[in-house]
């Protein structure tokens, strides 16, 4: 009787946060007629980041559902969505996580999140459903920083960097959430579908570690600086600022 | 009895004081209407209808930001003879943008991409209707889409004068993006932060 009751309440913890919407939205970019970006190999196929954002997302599903953790995709097939199609395809409920999946066009990680956090006393600013990733930014800086630690350890040969820049498909995201480019198909060989599966377990790793307590970042993972998210790029493009952008207009 | 003979004095000034309030009331009403009108407004900035050039036959320079390597990079493009007019210099600048940077194998503007029209918005802004291979055949990172469109609005914002924005369109048609990660239903500027709205 007592293991009934046991089990009763293992399964109610368990099923607890998909019961409450609690949720990890993966988004593969691209899709149908888009193509993303696509590499020729030498034999002549092409490889398009269509195909290699589903594959990831498809691989982190199923690694997320094995660690016990709940998701689902914006597309589960090769379809073309519009960027507020995405974001409809989240959810009007908060997600515990997005992640944007696409390829960059070199051989490096890039992770980007949303920059413009919300205004105090901005009512307008802080509930305008394009802007309600403002009120996520801490949220997604944990995110993004639980990835790149995640994948530098999976990838130490990669360079993994922190971009802020407001991308729309964020934009209208609930909940942490980030946009992850993973290299080009031109530097890693997504024809071998352990690389996929490789940075799909990276990711899971990261998303369970930085939703493990969504009220408090994960000891592991650095907390975001005292002025907002961290920015760790090596590379020039951070934030709003473009280098070497004109000042005459 | 001195209050008696005042009496139709302070009459005079009530009807005084009522008239004053009711003319002040009835020259508001037609200054708000006139406002509302936009007979008093200042004239809107409009689009100059020239720039600046040479003497006729002269060649102009323009100058075109393209992206490299994770840059914007200005290079200097001569126009010889000068375009004339505001549209046909519009239409020089994006056409020369969409050559492409000099010396470079692989050019970051996507491949075979033509203008279809230039239109001049009474907001300010510039409308570039460009062919389907601008969409069709761009290839590139979030970074890359970011930079070509920055790219094409700083370059026509830099040698157009009166214009305030550039918005794209594809074969006549809004569209949502380009390449999948910035916003080209909204103003370049305002989809690149560059006029101070961030992207929504």
């Amino acid at each position: 009787m007592k293991s009934y009751i046991k089990a009763l309440v293992f399964g109610f913890f368990l099923l607890l946060p998909a019961a409450s919407g609690a949720v990890v939205v993966i988004d593969p970019g691209h899709g149908g007629y888009d193509s993303g970006l696509v590499h020729i190999t030498s034999t002549g196929k092409e490889i398009k980041e269509k195909d290699v954002a589903l594959q990831i997302s498809l691989d982190l599903l199923t690694d997320l559902r094995a660690r016990g953790g709940h998701g689902r995709l914006t597309r589960e097939v090769d379809r073309n969505m519009s960027i507020s199609e995405r974001i409809a395809a989240a959810g009007s409920k908060p997600v515990t996580a997005f992640l944007s999946l696409h390829l960059s066009g070199n051989g490096s990680f890039n992770i980007y999140i949303w920059n413009k956090p919300a205004q105090s006393g901005d009512l307008k600013s802080m509930y305008l459903l394009s802007n309600i990733q403002a009120l996520h930014v801490d949220g997604s800086a944990v995110l993004a920083q639980a990835v790149q630690q995640a994948l530098k350890g999976a990838f130490p040969d990669r360079q993994v960097a922190i971009y802020q820049m407001d991308l729309p498909v964020l934009g209208g995201i609930d909940g942490p959430a980030a946009m992850v480019e993973s290299p080009s198909a031109a530097d890693i060989n997504y024809e071998d579908p352990a690389n996929a599966a490789r940075i799909a377990g990276a990711l899971a790793t990261a998303v369970m570690a930085a939703t493990v307590s969504p009220s408090a970042p994960n000891p592991s993972v650095p907390a975001p600086g005292p002025s907002g998210p961290v920015k760790n790029s090596p590379a020039p493009p951070a934030g709003r600022i473009v280098p070497n952008v004109p000042e005459t207009h | 009895m001195d209050s008696l003979e005042t009496k139709p004095e302070h009459k005079k000034r009530k009807w005084a004081v009522v008239a004053g309030i009711l003319a002040v009331f009835f020259a508001a009403g037609i200054m708000g209407g006139l406002l509302l009108s936009g007979r008093l407004l200042p004239p809107s900035p409009s689009v100059s209808n020239s720039i600046s050039s040479g003497p006729e036959g002269s060649p102009v320079y323009f100058k075109i930001y393209y992206p490299v390597n994770g840059y914007l990079q200005m290079e200097e493009r001569t126009v010889s003879p000068a375009p004339a007019g505001l549209k046909a210099s519009a239409l020089a600048v994006v056409n020369e943008f969409l050559k492409g940077p000099a010396g470079t194998p692989f050019s970051p503007v996507p491949s075979s991409a033509r203008v279809l029209g230039i239109y001049f918005g009474s907001d300010g802004i510039l409308y570039v209707d460009l062919s389907s291979e601008f969409r069709t055949n761009f290839q590139g990172d979030a970074l890359s889409e970011f930079l070509l469109l920055r790219g094409l609005y700083e370059s026509v914002l830099s040698n157009i004068p009166g214009i305030k924005d550039v918005k794209i369109l594809i074969d006549g048609k809004e569209v949502q993006s380009v390449g999948g990660h910035i916003r080209a239903d909204i103003p370049l500027g305002q989809a690149t932060f560059a006029n101070g709205a961030s992207a929504q």
